[in-house]
């Protein structure tokens, strides 16, 4: 467990000496304010778009810094062989691989409340009343990021060059946020009498289900969740993120430097 | 007491494209007894494989047959790693840190207290002439400096066993002199040092027993003790008999 | 490999507990946002957007665009002056592009309310304004003033103007009724003769509305009634 705090503790080091960290912080904060232009081009609707604009930033930049972290650092430090300095230490395989991902971790988790408290405040100062929807749509974003971050470490193990992890990592986030459309693609072969639908069905439980987590774009859904639902939320998240990570361990074991 | 012992040890690379794959073998049938207290040299030319050998046996590499014994216990074994200090041809270092926090990082990694770790960093950096410079990133190190902390790197947690991959190459005459005294204080210190190198002269001067690795394979082992012929007469007839 | 096969064995009952969370998600709670491929985005803007998981930014960002396109200021402040002699065939594509915003975000009220509105009160489009907020109660059942809206639409297309007033009484109450409603509140009063009530209406939007040119039609009323000078 020291281990991996340990190797937790320099990830962070490695990434708050990063420029690119501040970079995405800085333009994220950017964007973030500048949804007040936007929102003054859209009528009485101004605190709904701040929110939204708001969100969507947090989202794509914790994604960014993350992918940043997994693929750049971990990449970077299997490329330039640093990496064999830590494991001729006493370090198992996996508390290197737990300890990176925790690290990741804590950085997103920290970018996340940074730039919601900037969020926050922009709202407050637009006079928004406060709704604990928004504290469920940043929780529900980290958990995203959890989930990316596994995979973009798995990826970034399995592929050789950088531009392919980030490319791979990138198109499963997009298919992770359209898994419903795998539905509607088996109803439309089965009409056409071409039957893959365990094939499909594998394919849907195997992606990341971003869809359902994706709560920022349905927080005015009128049937708020329930207690239960976001328990199994929850627990997906973490099953799917640590089916992900121990994957990453097991090919990570098998590497060679 | 035998500090390595290999049985035989064999390494085949295998390369794979697309359709097909293709194998080199770096290391064949390597039968090898290394004594403790003594300094071992690794004599050959690039590409015989020194490095693999020094690789396997820190466990970067798995031996595609055969096994390692370290001090009489099998690789890999996770606590002989804090017993080995190793020093890779190339080191690479985490150059966002600082020199003093690049040993508390990896004195961490071998579970040392806070108050260990310390007195031995000060320890550690005193030895190699960087205590002024613990401050600085890495970044900032001068070639020199950053052979300096590699082997800082490997002493930081008094090891047992060294394996230096090439520690002289890239090294000025004085660095050259500096590190053959390191490695003959620390063989009096009763460490046990197995180097690889291409150079004949500086094997000949700190090492106790030579073997001369060509293509894989442990041509010869050589006692330096009683020697009568000269080491470089030694090795390039050893090599190009076996071409 | 033994140590492979003990993580594929840790990792196996992960997987299985993944795709069994997953499950009961899915059991508990239906994914409450259209298919892309019913969307139709008109833009790759908000396909984009949709498929990065990002449907509320491209429904505010289409919302933008509908504003733009109908000018807000500028087509209330006309429809101010010429409540009833509005041509039709303005802003045809006012609905098209309300439905866009809609299908990228069925939850968004204020959307169905404005565009409903202004079809029906600036532009005497009443069909096409029921048939937004229809949409708007089949996605959201719970939120009643869609049908207050409709009963309004509904009597003033019949030029019941009697039964109109009490129900838009009721939907200005509410914080986010659009301008619009209350304008054609306004008007009634003004048509039927209850000044002090069109007064009290034209008032609260002169303190409340962003708009400098509802604003300044606000006070040309108030001039005509004689509040202001």
């Amino acid at each position: 467990m020291k281990k991996i705090f340990a190797i937790a503790e320099y990830t962070i080091k490695e990434n708050i000496r990063h420029k690119v960290f501040y970079t995405i912080l800085l333009f994220a904060l950017v964007i973030i304010i500048s949804s007040v232009l936007f929102s003054m081009l859209s009528g009485e609707e101004e605190t709904r778009v701040i929110l939204d604009i708001g969100l969507g930033a947090i989202e794509i930049f914790a994604f960014l810094s993350a992918i940043f972290a997994a693929v750049g650092l971990v990449l970077g430090e299997m490329e330039n062989k640093s990496i064999s300095l830590i494991l001729t230490r006493p370090v198992r395989r996996f508390e290197y691989i737990w300890g990176r991902y925790s690290g990741i971790l804590s950085i997103s988790l920290f970018n996340i409340l940074l730039m919601s408290s900037g969020l926050l405040f922009l709202l407050f100062v637009k006079g928004w009343s406060f709704d604990f929807r928004f504290l469920l749509a940043v929780t529900f974003i980290f958990l995203k990021v959890v989930i990316i971050s596994a995979l973009a470490i798995l990826i970034s193990l399995i592929s050789t060059s950088p531009i392919s992890s980030i490319s791979v990592t990138f198109f499963l986030w997009v298919l992770g946020h359209v898994t419903d459309h795998l539905k509607y693609l088996n109803h439309v072969l089965l009409e056409e009498g071409v039957k893959i639908t365990i094939f499909l069905k594998a394919i849907y439980y195997l992606l990341p289900n971003f869809q359902y987590l994706n709560i920022k774009d349905y927080i005015g859904y009128p049937n708020p969740l329930v207690g239960t639902t976001i328990f199994w939320q929850v627990a997906y998240s973490l099953a799917y993120a640590s089916v992900a990570t121990w994957l990453s361990v097991l090919v990570f074991s098998r590497k060679e430097f | 007491m035998v500090a390595i012992r290999t049985e035989n040890l064999t390494k085949i690379y295998i390369r794979k494209h697309l359709f097909s794959s293709k194998k080199t073998s770096a290391l064949e049938n390597l039968n090898l007894e290394i004594e403790d207290r003594k300094v071992f040299g690794l004599l050959g030319l690039n590409g015989s494989g020194k490095t693999t050998l020094l690789k396997l046996l820190v466990g970067l590499l798995f031996p595609t047959k055969g096994s390692v014994y370290i001090f009489e216990q099998k690789f890999p074994h996770l606590s002989l790693l804090s017993r080995i200090g190793y020093l890779p041809e190339f080191p690479c270092f985490l150059m966002y840190l600082t020199a003093s926090e690049l040993l508390h990082f990896y004195g961490k990694l071998y579970g040392l207290s806070t108050k260990e770790r310390e007195q031995r960093v000060e320890a550690t950096l005193d030895l190699v002439d960087l205590k002024d410079n613990r401050n600085d990133r890495l970044a900032d190190f001068s070639k020199g400096m950053l052979e300096r902390i590699g082997m800082a790197q490997v002493l930081l947690h008094d090891p047992e066993l060294l394996l230096l991959d090439e520690p002289t190459s890239g090294l000025d005459p004085l660095g050259i002199k500096k590190m053959r005294q390191t490695i003959l204080r620390l063989k009096e210190e009763g460490k046990t040092i197995l180097l690889s190198s291409h150079f004949v002269t500086e094997v000949e001067r700190v090492c106790d027993q030579v073997g001369i690795l060509h293509k894989g394979k442990l041509k010869k082992i050589i006692k330096m003790r009683g020697l009568e012929s000269s080491l470089e007469d030694l090795f390039t007839e050893t090599v190009s008999e076996a071409v | 490999m033994r140590k492979s096969i003990s993580l594929l064995i840790l990792i196996l009952p992960l997987l299985g507990l993944s795709i069994f969370t997953q499950y009961q998600v899915e059991r508990r709670f239906e994914f409450p946002l259209p298919l892309i491929v019913e969307i139709k985005p008109s833009s790759f803007i908000y396909f984009w957007g949709s498929l990065l998981g990002l449907r509320r930014v491209s429904s505010d960002l289409a919302w933008i665009r509908l504003l733009q396109y109908y000018g807000t200021s500028e087509g209330e402040e006309e429809h101010v002056h010429h409540l009833h002699h509005c041509e039709r065939g303005e802003y045809e594509d006012l609905l098209p592009m309300c439905q866009e915003v809609v299908r990228l975000d069925p939850y968004f009220h204020y959307a169905y309310l404005f565009g409903g509105g202004c079809l029906a009160f600036n532009h005497e489009r009443y069909d096409e304004a029921i048939e937004l907020l229809q949409q708007g109660i089949k996605n959201n059942p719970k939120f009643w003033r869609f049908r207050l809206y409709i009963a309004a639409i509904v009597y003033t297309k019949t030029k019941e103007y009697d039964k109109v007033v009490p129900l838009l009484e009721e939907a200005i109450k509410y914080r986010d009724c659009p301008e619009v409603v209350k304008i054609f509140l306004a008007n009634i009063y003004k048509v039927k003769g209850e000044f002090e009530k069109a007064i009290a209406i034209w008032e609260h939007i002169l303190a409340t509305s962003r708009d400098e040119q509802v604003r300044s039609a606000a006070e040309s009323h108030l001039k005509e009634m004689g509040i202001l000078r």
